[in-house]
């Protein structure tokens, strides 16, 4: 069996990152973006513990993890409370008609 | 022995006013200062300064001379501020022109302060309804504060602040009638008249400083002689003006005409003499206080003051103005018909009679003059502002006559002032007003200066000047008094002439004017005679055909207002005569007729040993009198040398009967009213043309408005055009160009060019903004606000970015650390 | 308290009024502004007594200075930026000056409620408090980074305040004024770094200190040698330019000087005090500081040329100002012309022209804000400012008639005012410029010509006095108010100001003549070593 070694980690990251990027491109959805978000997050995360494991054997990248997770926990709440707002305003979360911020 | 009391004395009298005008300036308009309150505050300040200017005029009479120069010397200055390394103090200049002028100015403001009481109670209200009585009153104590401060100042600067402030209350008071146009445009023109000497003032001022380093006025003069004896200083200097070479003497000159340009403005002398026919929109009494006897007289003071630093050649050129003024504005005032501006254009002459006496060096009598000038000019002033009043504003004495039955007390003091300033007297003998001695003494100098002086001189000090044949050649005299600076030896030898002149003035100064200094005086005084350019014989004729005009003019207009039969009957029906008002005008006439020979005269005189201030002045009589000599008529009982006939007695006779045929003349001429003058001037060709002519004053006045006015405020109009439109549209090529560059695309710049002013550098930094936000413009398309469009870019960027560091980490150490950490 | 603590505070204060008025509820922001800044106008009064016979500053230059706290701000390698402040006599009468000012400044924007944009309060005086905070630090500081830093933090704040609380066209108006500042601004950044490494080349370790600047002989001797070039050019000159366009723009001189008529006619009444009163006099103390006392060889060679743009502006001003018809751009003129004589004063390089040039800033510090407030005061009532409309203000506003007699007249430079003395000087001055520097031909032309702008002032003044306060009583204005207590509150210190300085100017030129002759003396010495160079 072939061993799990720091390159398995980083293509799989890379993976999901790229999803999730793919997914805040594609999505009109508000909440998709929120996920897409929330896969590039993880895809960071599943990169910093590997790294401390195979590369530094320190626990700093999983305290960086630990501080990641919070935050994206924190946003995911605050951009709840926007799309709540936003939708309120346009009874829609289409972030397309969201322009206004157009130059 | 320190006694300062005479300058607390004065010092005190120039603050009261102020005072005066400050309590009525804040706390006029209230309740308790109702419309007498405000009159009686100005009248107690003015009077107390009178009283303390009686106490020390007293005082000072009774000194004797050594006392005076002591007094003089030792006057206290305190320092103000420093001027670069030179002290500028304020003092009192302590002497008897001082003294004579400042009882002069408050014995005439307190009686003018008085008439106005009645004057303004029925003039105040013109002014918007409102009651400005209170204004009058306060402008009148700034006026007195700052003209006693010009008389007092010993202080060049002061001096000049004083004479600014003075030029303001003048302009205050001219427009005192503000919301009517003429009365605003008066008081502006005469400022800005006013401004233009001023401007020459500041030349002179700045000379004197550059080159004597002081703005003491007798330290200046005792500055200048020495640089004259020393041939250094100003005399060694030259400066470059628009690259003409001024040096020496031309620059010392300069500088004296520079000063005399402010009295030009102030004593308004040809060509600045416009504004003061203008100023008599003014309410009456101040066209008697400000503008006949105290500030028109302050140029002449001013010139008297700084006497000693004129050269020969300066001297010539203001006699050479004062000649012209005189002339000039006699002749206009022949075809006047508003009282005020016959009176007003009578001041002129004088104060052109004035000013030519300084010019030919009539120091004392030209102060005479002043003196005697402002006594019968003030009372009649007042007289006439007896008459607007009484005939409801009317002013044109073509609608007068016959108003001696209505206002007996106004015609006979008026017909004092009449004489006064015709030279009424008695050739020969000591009977006579005022005017009579002091027109005379001036033009008997003129005379000595035209004819007689040089062959005197060359006759009684030929020994020692045997060496200079230029004396009497008028052509290149100056070059010749200039060819003398310089030379060294030449200054250094007593023989010199122009040497001389100064080194008298300085010889005197520190002599301070009595005892032994005079014995060898006499000699180097001659020598000044002899330096003095020559008169041209015109600058002697036509002051004396003035003396004939004078009486003229004054008698028709006395005549036509008082005498024969009243012409419009409305008028003379309701003119009345104001009972309050005739205390001013008595005590003006009795000051006319008593004060102003055998106070005044010896005073001067005095004022002239006493400071040094005039060594030229007492020349002509050949010998040096004592002041106590002097009260025996000073030029008409002159000797020039033993066994000489006195000119001076005929010349004493052909200006002397002057008054009589001048006033016989215009009494025949109106006797029944203008009429006969009227088709004189129609049948007499030419005649018309010059009435004409004369009635536009010369259209010196049109000139003025159509060059000057108009033109300033074209070339003003000009240059704001100029502004916005020329540089503006040069500058938009320049920017335009600067647009061209790299831009073609996007929105015009919101903002436009828009028609302000703009300068060169406003384009292009408008084109380097307008190409900023071009280019934003072009980037601001991904800008859709659109997520998904910046999570491309972002994932784009980052993209782009990784290829970077790939294809860069191919070759180099990078790529160890990748396969260093994969390997582990 | 001691002197540079007092300093310090009053540099600062202002940045603990804007904390403040950013906290609390937007209807006490002009309460907190109005006692911010007369707290720091009084705490700048108490470094009076330390000052008040002006001896303080009599020492030679550099080493003169007081209140001073001078500590490493920012260190990194060979770059030595310090906190370096002070004052002497070219500083110290224009920190109190400046409080003053703004004081007045601020409690003339008491009305804001009022005003057609009365929008954001608590912005607008932050922003002022901002704003004052920068013009302290310009002054006071010694160290040309830190000054550069200062001169910059004002910049923003004032573009704002024209921008946002401005008139009809206040946006152009605001960013005119701030491209011209700002490409002032980097010349001026230009020199800072060239003039740093210039005076890394003498001494080995580069500084930024002006004093050091002026007065340590190896710095002089670099940056005036003749022989040091820079891009081509005499180094010194060069610099010198660069500086001066910097300053000249902020003075402003011809023809730089389109930004600021356009700039005080859409500015608020406060803000044209300010930009008059204090703004303008940065740029000449701009010379004052670092221009001339660093490079006096420049200085003397180019002397001709500013002299000439003195003059120019003096008349070009007066001109200008007989063509305008609008009342504040008139007065926004006029300030050009008076600016003129400024730097006149200035470029003659004599205690003379020094002296009349420093008074001439302070007496144009208390006239033209004098003079815009008047002016604000009439656009509150009537809403326009077309002098042609006005006329018989003084019959229905009899105070303010006379209060505005004052200050006009005091602007025309009459005697016995504050203007006078700074002209007389200047003109003075300059005909006797020639007895300093002999190569000086041409100063009794220039002051003649100088002079003439004295009857030209007096032109434009008397004019727009006739047709605005002059003339009979007019019914559009019959329901016009005089003065009310906060604006003859206002007006008084100014007008006690402008008669004190024009009354005893002693008090006002003992300030500064100690350190004006310690400079003078400085260019003195620096100048005289590169000629001794030269020669051997």
């Amino acid at each position: 069996m072939l061993a799990v070694g720091l390159q398995h980690y980083l293509i799989l990251s890379a993976m999901l990152f790229s999803l999730g990027v793919l997914c805040m491109a594609t999505k009109r959805n508000a909440i998709g973006i929120l996920i897409g978000v929330e896969l590039v997050l993880n895809s960071a995360n599943l990169n910093l513990v590997a790294f401390s494991k195979y590369q530094t054997g320190t626990g700093d990248g999983h305290i960086f993890a630990v501080f990641v997770i919070l935050l994206a926990a924190a946003e995911a709440a605050l951009a709840i409370a926007i799309f709540m707002n936003f939708y309120n305003n346009v009874r829609t979360i289409d972030v397309d008609r969201g322009d206004e911020l157009r130059g | 022995m320190e006694n300062h009391t005479f300058e607390i004395c004065l010092a005190l009298g120039v603050v009261i006013p102020l005072i005066s005008f400050t309590i009525l300036a804040f706390f006029g308009a209230n309740a308790p200062f109702g419309k007498p309150r405000a009159a009686y505050l100005a009248l107690g300040a003015i009077a107390s300064s009178c009283l303390l200017a009686t106490y020390v005029l007293i005082s000072w009479y009774g000194l004797s001379l050594e006392q005076k120069a002591q007094l003089t010397q030792e006057a206290f200055r305190y320092h103000w501020a420093d001027f670069g390394s030179i002290s500028i103090d304020v003092g009192v200049k302590l002497d008897s022109l001082t003294i004579i002028m400042y009882f002069m100015v408050t014995f005439i403001a307190s009686f003018i302060h008085l008439f106005s009481i009645g004057y303004m109670a029925g003039h105040s209200d013109e002014v918007g309804g409102e009651c400005k009585f209170h204004r009058f009153f306060a402008y009148l104590g700034l006026f007195c504060f700052s003209m006693l401060g010009l008389v007092i100042s010993s202080s060049l600067l002061f001096l000049f602040i004083f004479w600014e402030l003075v030029g303001l209350c003048s302009y205050l008071l001219i427009g005192f009638y503000f919301d009517k146009k003429f009365a605003s445009d008066a008081g502006m023109k005469a400022f800005i008249t006013n401004r233009v000497g001023d401007f020459g003032f500041i030349i002179g001022l700045a000379l004197v400083v550059m080159y004597t380093k002081t703005f003491d006025l007798d330290a200046a003069a005792d500055a200048f002689a020495q640089q004259f004896n020393a041939g250094t200083g100003i005399f060694a200097a030259s400066i470059d003006l628009f690259g003409w070479h001024v040096s020496g003497l031309t620059l010392a000159t300069l500088m004296g005409v520079g000063l005399f340009c402010g009295a030009m403005g102030k004593s308004a002398q040809f060509p600045l003499h416009v504004w003061l026919p203008d100023a008599m929109a003014g309410p009456t009494p101040v066209s008697a206080l400000i503008h006949a006897a105290t500030m028109v007289a302050a140029g002449v003071y001013l010139v008297a003051r700084v006497f000693r630093l004129l050269t020969p050649d300066a001297q010539f050129v203001i006699a050479v103005i004062g000649c012209i003024t005189l002339t000039m504005t006699a002749l206009i005032a022949i075809v006047q018909k508003d009282i005020k501006k016959i009176l007003a254009y009578s001041t002129l002459s004088q104060l052109g009679y004035m000013v030519f006496g300084l010019g030919v060096g009539a120091w004392t009598a030209a102060l005479f003059h002043l003196m005697t000038h402002a006594f019968f000019k003030a009372m009649l002033f007042l007289g006439s502002g007896q008459v607007i009043e009484g005939c409801h504003h009317e002013k044109n004495i073509m609608n007068m006559g016959g108003l001696r039955k209505k206002m007996p007390v106004t015609c006979w003091t008026f017909f004092i002032g009449v004489l006064a300033i015709a030279g009424f007297g008695i050739p020969g003998t000591h009977i006579g007003l005022g005017g009579f001695f002091s027109k005379d003494e001036i033009l008997a100098v003129a005379y000595e200066r035209a004819f007689n002086m040089h062959a005197e001189a060359h006759g009684e000090s030929g020994d020692s000047h045997g060496d200079n044949d230029n004396h009497g050649d008028t052509d290149d005299h100056g070059s010749h008094v200039r060819a003398d600076v310089g030379d060294n030896v030449q200054l250094a030898s007593a023989g010199s002439n122009t040497t001389a002149l100064l080194a008298v003035q300085s010889a005197n100064a520190m002599a301070s004017g009595e005892g032994g200094g005079h014995a060898n005086g006499t000699q180097a005084k001659m020598d000044i005679a002899a330096t003095l350019p020559q008169l041209p014989k015109w600058m002697f004729w036509l002051p004396i055909i003035i003396a004939y005009v004078t009486p003229f003019y004054m008698m028709r207009c006395w005549w036509l207002t008082f005498m024969g039969k009243p012409r419009d009957q409305h008028v003379y029906d309701h003119a009345h005569e104001s009972k309050l008002m005739y205390i001013p005008l008595v005590v003006l006439a009795v000051g006319t007729v008593y004060c102003s020979y055998w106070v005044f005269r010896p005073m001067i005189s005095q004022a002239s040993e006493v400071a040094a201030n005039a060594p030229a002045v007492v020349a002509f009589d050949g010998k040096i009198h004592d002041y106590s000599e002097i009260p025996t008529h000073a030029m008409m009982t002159l000797t020039h040398g033993e066994g000489m006939v006195n000119p001076h007695t005929a010349l004493a006779y052909i200006v002397g009967i002057s008054w009589l045929i001048g006033m016989l003349f215009a009494a025949i001429l109106y006797w029944n009213g203008p009429k006969l003058a009227g088709r004189i001037k129609d049948a007499v060709p030419g005649l018309a043309f010059l009435h004409k002519t004369l009635e536009n004053r010369l259209y010196i006045d049109h000139v003025y408005d159509f060059i000057l006015v108009e033109g300033v405020k074209t070339l003003g109009r000009l240059w704001g055009w100029f502004d916005t439109n020329v540089i503006d549209n040069f500058v938009d090529l320049v920017a335009y160009a600067a647009k061209g560059i790299g831009v073609t695309t996007g929105r015009q710049l919101d903002m436009g060019v828009e028609k302000g002013d703009i300068g060169l550098v406003d384009n292009i930094a408008n084109a380097i903004a307008w190409i900023t936000y071009s280019t934003g413009s072009g980037l601001r398309r991904p800008q859709n606000g659109r997520i998904r469009t910046y999570v491309l870019l972002t994932a784009g960027a980052a993209g782009i970015a990784l290829l970077f560091v790939l294809i860069w980490s191919m070759s180099s150490d990078a790529t160890e650390v990748i396969s260093a950490a994969s390997a582990q | 308290m001691d002197a540079s603590s007092i300093l310090n505070f009053v540099i600062f204060g202002p940045l603990i009024g804007m904390v403040l008025v950013l906290i609390a509820p937007s209807q006490y922001a002009k309460h907190i502004t109005v006692g911010t800044s007369l707290v720091v106008f009084f705490l700048s009064l108490m470094l009076f007594p330390n000052f008040l016979n002006g001896s303080a500053f009599d020492g030679a230059y550099g080493e003169n200075m007081q209140a001073v706290t001078q500590i490493d701000w920012i260190s990194v390698a060979s770059l030595k930026i310090q906190y370096y402040v002070g004052l002497d006599g070219l500083s110290f009468a224009l920190i109190i000056l400046t409080t003053l000012v703004m004081s007045l400044a601020a409690a003339t924007s008491w009305n804001f409620e009022t005003w057609k944009v009365n929008k954001g309060a608590k912005g607008y005086f932050a922003l002022f408090l901002l704003l004052e905070t920068g013009v302290l630090g310009t002054f006071a500081s010694l160290d040309f980074f830190l000054f550069y830093i200062f001169w910059e933090v004002m910049l923003l704040p004032m573009y704002f305040l024209i921008g946002v609380w401005g008139g009809a066209r206040k946006e152009y108006a605001a960013i005119k004024f701030f491209i011209y500042t700002l490409a002032g601004s980097v010349l001026m950044l230009v020199a800072l770094l060239a003039m740093f490494f210039s005076s890394a080349d003498a001494t080995g370790t580069g500084t930024f200190n002006l004093l050091e600047y002026a007065t340590n002989p190896a710095i002089t001797a670099n940056f005036n040698d003749p022989a040091h070039m820079f891009l081509g050019f005499n180094f010194g000159q060069v610099m010198f330019i660069f500086l001066f366009i910097g300053f000249m723009i902020k003075v402003p001189l011809f023809p730089f000087h389109t930004w600021l008529p356009l700039a005080h006619v859409e500015a608020p009444t406060p803000i044209s005090m300010i930009l008059a009163g204090v703004l303008l006099k940065l740029g000449a103390y701009g010379f004052l500081r670092v221009c001339y006392p660093i490079f006096p060889t420049a200085a003397m060679d180019l002397s001709f040329l500013i002299a000439t743009l003195g003059v120019v502006n003096i008349i070009y001003g007066a001109f200008c100002c007989l063509a305008q018809t609008d009342f504040k751009r008139l007065v926004a003129y006029s300030s050009i012309s008076h600016m003129g004589y400024v730097v006149l004063g200035i470029a003659v390089m004599t205690d003379i022209g020094y002296q009349g040039a420093m008074f001439q800033i302070l007496a144009h510090g208390i006239s033209s804000p004098m003079c815009f407030f008047l002016v604000g005061v009439i656009y509150d009532r009537a809403h326009h400012r077309e002098i042609n409309r006005f006329g018989g203000l003084w019959l229905q506003m009899p105070k303010y008639g006379s209060l505005a007699t004052l200050g006009f007249f005091a602007s025309l430079g009459l005697p016995g005012l504050c203007g006078f003395i700074g002209e007389i000087w200047v003109l003075l001055g300059t005909f006797n410029a020639q007895a300093t520097h002999s190569e000086m031909t041409w100063a009794p032309a220039m002051a003649v010509v100088a002079a003439f702008g004295v009857v030209l002032t007096a032109a434009y003044i008397l004019w727009m006095i006739q047709r605005v306060y002059l003339g009979e009583r007019r019914e559009e204005y019959a329901g016009f108010k005089d003065v009310t207590a906060r604006e003859t509150a206002i007006l008084f210190p100014m007008a006690v100001l402008a008669i004190f300085m024009g009354i005893l100017p002693g008090y006002t030129f003992q300030l500064m003549n100690g350190t004006i002759d310690a400079v003078l003396k400085a260019m003195h010495v620096s100048s005289d070593a590169i000629a001794m160079a030269i020669g051997g």
